[in-house]
Parts: structure tokens; sequence; C-alpha cells
């Protein structure tokens, strides 16, 4: 594919974090929270990451949107290299991507109206002079989330809405600067069943009708597969398995992602006689990650390599790249 | 319904907490009966009452009740009568005890995982210190865990370890009943398998009732062999889950059915519009109604009862009512 069209490349993508022990010790830890993540993603594309906690998955969400500078690798929005820009450029990086995060009651100041608190990345970035212009894009954006009649939200403070609706709010702040990507953290994990559909619905038709590239960071394997084209599973920092959704759901190939699949309840009335099979045990510290495939204690299939040697990410069929040894081709 | 076998029999129990907006009629007309080793499922959505419902049969209540009334028959005896001394040395732990939610994350920081567990054989049984830590012991095992974990502090252990811990010391005065109030809601999706793994086999283990609160229909099926939807406050729907699951009838609960997303099918997952109304001034007539696709005249202005369906399946909804 030409560049037309791309959005976001990550090249080996890394993140550490440092932890030193003791006070001004010279001895320097890291916790590698996101270490050596590659993918490619077109404009008006989502992408699903999925992972459990720990994983990496919203470090990885906040380093693409450069919240967190990245310690390796690169990151390339729309060809042009954004892993260390500095100051006005990364200003402009900001309007260019929004965040919307897991918690709608947190993402609020309580002494804002709602109109206050969208007019506040207009009066940052400075984008448009006029009260009435900002006053145009506020009731626009709470169009696009569908908050009608706007007037009667607009001037309403965050205690007086639903979690629901809240998190629309959320979407309309984080667009409201016409942003080409949108990182959405684990957007509806707070929010309940019924309401999680219908906010995720409303995150799918905006991305499409704005050509918005969307990145749907969650740990709900159920939810990815009518929300997004690609799918990335991520453990210990690691990426495991990329590919279209529709494939990683009907022909999951790492023993992590099967597991999480066999894990994922659904609702059916027999499940109450059997017991799931399921990898004990936990995910690794990231202080200290094993050197070897990070997923190999749990594993059922591992063998003699797999505690030796990390391995790469093997193309075990055509777009469906896979971090697994099983996969190596003989 | 013979409540003859059951070991609880919830009748009309009503709950209204006063607040400074008016009173909150959190719950109303709630019937039940659950026999030895049944699991009942209580789904709906948060503010529904749930878990009101959880800490009204253990009554650990906040101070601000207004009404709190009905019978909880708890093996042919009413344990609304008791006052709070006895219903405490009882009943509470000794009959019935409860997996509160986030129960993982309100350990002690400053006391041993062990002790922790093996406190209420200390305070309901009166046990020697050291026999209760041994006893602690073993049941901690059970939960999957190695024993040498009774011995370390609540920030030393996992999630999953921390919430493994809270099942064992829900257990360890060997009540009847247990129950689970949304036991796994922050746990991974790997840890909540495992631990679901192990509420399926302590039941069996110890022939178990529980009473299963949860807001995710997948999960519900894990446990349930019964399913009560609740919706603003009363009970909706009431059936088997073989039922309940093939055939729902009461509309809220068809859409919560409908907004699960499914991974062995490929249903798209629909929502419900709307948002659960206030229990302070809920609708007229049926709760649900203004939410309702198939709401006529009657549902705002007469509420409904509870309808037989069929054998074992109660819908509160006048699609099912009079004769229908």
């Amino acid at each position: 594919m030409n560049s037309e069209g791309r959005l976001l490349e990550l090249e080996d993508l890394r993140k550490w974090f440092e932890i030193r022990r003791g006070f001004l010790s010279s001895k320097v830890n890291y916790v590698k929270a996101v270490d050596g993540v590659t993918f490619r993603l077109d404009e008006g594309m989502a992408m699903s990451l999925v992972g459990e906690s720990g994983s990496g998955k919203t470090t990885l969400g906040k380093t693409i949107i450069r919240l967190y500078e990245p310690n390796g690798g690169r990151i390339i929005f729309q060809d042009r290299d954004v892993t260390h820009l500095k100051a006005n450029d990364l200003k402009w990086y900001r309007r260019m991507t929004g965040l919307v995060q897991q918690d709608p009651f947190g993402a609020f100041a309580s002494h804002f109206t709602i109109f206050r608190s969208l007019e506040e990345p207009l009066l940052i970035h400075n984008t448009v002079k006029s009260k009435e212009e900002r006053a145009e894009k506020v009731f626009k954006a709470l169009e696009e989330v569908r908050l009608t009649p706007v007037e009667d939200f607009a001037y309403k403070y965050p205690h007086m809405l639903s979690g629901g609706q809240l998190q629309r709010v959320a979407i309309a702040r984080a667009i409201i600067l016409e942003p080409r990507l949108l990182v959405a953290d684990e957007p509806v994990s707070m929010l309940d069943a019924s309401v999680r559909i219908e906010i995720l619905t409303l995150l799918r038709r905006l991305q499409e009708r704005l050509r918005l590239g969307v990145i749907y960071i969650t740990h709900d394997l159920a939810t990815t597969r009518f929300f997004s084209e690609w799918a990335l599973i991520m453990y210990a920092g690691h990426v495991m398995e990329k590919a279209f959704t529709q494939e990683i759901l009907r022909n999951p190939l790492h023993p992590y992602t099967r597991a999480l699949l066999t894990a994922t309840p659904e609702p059916n009335p027999e499940n109450r006689n059997r017991f799931k099979q399921v990898p004990p045990g936990e995910p690794p510290a990231l202080i200290d990650p094993p050197k070897s495939c990070r997923f190999s204690p749990r594993c059922p299939h591992a063998f003699d390599k797999c505690f030796k040697e990390e391995p790469p990410e093997f193309e075990a069929a055509s777009g469906h790249w896979v971090k697994c040894w099983l996969y190596e081709r003989s | 319904m013979s409540s003859s076998k059951s070991v609880l029999s919830v009748r009309d129990l009503k709950l209204y907490y006063r607040t400074r907006k008016g009173v909150v009629k959190a719950l109303e007309e709630i019937n039940f009966d659950l026999e030895k080793e049944d699991t009942l499922a209580v789904v709906g959505e948060s503010g529904c009452g749930k878990s009101t419902l959880a800490r009204a049969l253990v009554r650990v209540l906040p101070r601000n009740i207004h009404t709190y009334e009905g019978k909880v028959i708890l093996e042919g005896r009413n344990v609304m009568e008791l006052n709070e001394e006895d219903f405490r040395r009882e009943i509470r732990w000794r009959k019935i005890s409860i997996v509160f939610q986030g129960a993982m994350n309100s350990f002690n920081p400053v006391y041993k995982i062990g002790y922790q567990v093996a406190e209420p054989l200390i305070i309901h049984d009166h046990l020697e210190k050291k026999e209760a830590l041994k006893r602690a012991r073993q049941l901690i095992e059970l939960m999957g865990m190695p024993g040498v974990f009774a011995d370390r502090y609540p920030f030393e252990l996992s999630g999953g370890m921390k919430q493994r811990a809270a099942i064992a010391m829900a257990l360890i005065t060997n009540p009847e009943i247990v129950i689970l109030d949304e036991p796994t809601s922050a746990l991974d999706v790997l840890t909540q398998a495992n631990i679901i793994n192990l509420l399926k086999k302590i039941k069996n283990e110890f022939k178990l009732t529980y009473i299963f609160i949860t807001h995710d229909l997948g999960l519900a099926s894990e446990l349930a062999n019964r399913v009560a939807v609740i919706y603003a406050g009363k009970m909706v729907e009431l059936s088997s889950a073989d039922i309940f699951y093939t055939q729902p009838k009461h509309p809220y609960s068809k859409g919560l059915l409908a907004s699960a997303p499914t991974l062995s099918t490929d249903r798209r997952p629909e929502f419900i519009t709307g948002v659960p109304p206030s229990l302070i001034d809920p609708p007229s007539g049926c709760r649900f109604h203004p939410r309702c696709r198939f709401a006529w005249e009657k549902c705002s202005s007469e509420e409904p009862a509870m309808f037989q369906v069929g054998e074992d399946h109660l819908v509160r909804c006048w699609l099912y009512g009079d004769g229908k």
C-alpha cells in the first residue's frame, strides 16, 4: 500500500519506566511496560488493543499520543516522525490526536459546565477566535455524540449526567479539535452492559463518518468484533498476535489468545455444568520478565525453546502475525 | 410455590432509604425461594438494587433506613424478627455470609491474611487463635493458594489471590448460603475464569447455596441455575436459568440479553435506549415503560403483578397478564 491513507506506524516501540531502589541510588531498574511494538493503522480504521491489566495496553495508548515519550523505536504519524516531538510541534500532535479515558466520572472539572469543559481545548489551542464560533463548535460536537437537544446538556454540570452521557461528552471533547486519531482507553468498562453497546456504536459511527483512526483499548475480546477492523493481543508488554479482528476470533493461533477466548464468559445456561480450561497463574512482573517467551511459564504447549529464547513474530498466515515458537516454519 | 424444601424464602421484602432529596424506594416486592444448592443469579443494571438486596439479606445496611420490612425465612424461621444481636450471633456468617463487591480491596493492610480469614471463627465460634489460624490455613490451601500465603500481608498478594482469601473468609464458618456480590468484577478475564472454577468446585464440595449478584449475564450463566432480573428496585422476571437464557419474556430481560456481546454467534449486540429511572420518583405503572418498545397505555397507568407464564417462570409485564 502507498502512504496515502496511512495514518500511524509504530516501529519497535518501547516504553520503559525507570525505578530506583532507595534514595539517590545509582542502581536503575526498568519496568518494561511496552517492549517492542510494531504495527500500522490506516485512516478510518479501528484497531483493538486487547490485554489484561498490566499488559501494557494503556501505556502503549498513552505513548502513541505522546503523553509518554518512548525510550526506543519510532512513531510515524502521517509520514512524520513524532517520536520525540517538542513544544509547538507536540502541540500540533495534540490537536491531531484525542483521548477518551475509562472513568467518565473523573474526567471533568466538577465546577465547569459541559459547555466550559468542551470549550477548554478550543481556548488552549486557540483554533477559533470568536466566542460565537467556539459556541458553534461546542454545539456541533454535542450533536455529533447525540446529546440533543444540545442546549439542554451544554449548561449542565457533570454531576447531573449519567455515566453514559458523560462518556459521550468525553468523546465530544476528544473530537472537538478534529483530530485524525482517537485513542479510547477502556471507554465502556465502567458503564452498564446495555449502555456499553450504545457508546461503542456511537464511536464506530464517528469513526466511519469522520474517517478517524481509532485505537480501542479493551480487556473484553467479545466487544472487539463489531467495533474494530484489526486486533492486537498484548501480554506482559509484548504483542502476542495481530491480524484482522475476524481472523483472530475465528482462527486464534497464540495459546494466550486461545485462553482469552475460552475464558470470556458467554450467556449459555450449560456453562454451569462445566469447568473452563484456563491456564493457572498470573502475568509476570515487568521489572524482570522472562527473557524467553513471556507467556511460557503459563503456556500449556510450551517446550524447551520457549523457556530459552524469545520468539520473533511469525507470519503464520497472510496478514496474521503471531509471536510463538509453535509457528516457526521448519 | 412451596417453601417446604427451600432453605431461604423471601417474602415482600421492602427497603427504603431516607435521603435529603426524598425517600429512595430501593427495593419493593421482592419474593423468591431458594432450595439447597441452588444458585440464584440476581442481574440488572447498576443502581437497580442488586447490591441493596445482598446487604438487606445479611442486614449490613447504612443508617439512613426509612423502611425495612418483609419476611426472610431461613430454614423455616423468619429472621427479620430477630434483634440485631441475635441476628449477628446466629445468622450473619453462621448461616449466610457474603463476599462483598471489592472485598479484595477491603483487607486491613496491617494484619496478615491468615488472621483476617480466621477472624470470624475467633469472634463467632470463640475458637482459640491458634486453632482458628490452623483452620484458616487449611481453607486457604483449599482455595488453591499456597498455605504460606496465610502469613503474608494483603499488599503482597495479587488481586486474584486476595479474592480467593475473601472467599475463604466467607466460608470459614461453614455457612449454608453465600452471597457473592460481583465477586470477580475488578479481575482479569483469565483470573475471573479461575475464580469461577473455584466457586463451582467449592459449591460442590460444601453443598453451598449461592446468591450471585452480577451485571454480566454471561458470567451469571457460569454459576446460576436460577435467574432473577431486577429493574428499578423490583423483580421483573424470575425463572430457571435454562428458561431464562433460551426464552426470556420480559422486554427488559430480552434487551439485557441482546446487549451481551458474544463470540460464538454472529449476532450484533443491541442496546436499550434511555437510562434507569430515579428511585425517589419512579415512573407510574410499570417502571420500565418509558424505555419499553412494547408499552401501551395500561403500562404507564397500572403496575403489573408477577404473572405466571410457565412452570417456574414469573414475569412482571402486562404483555403476559390478564389471560394472555
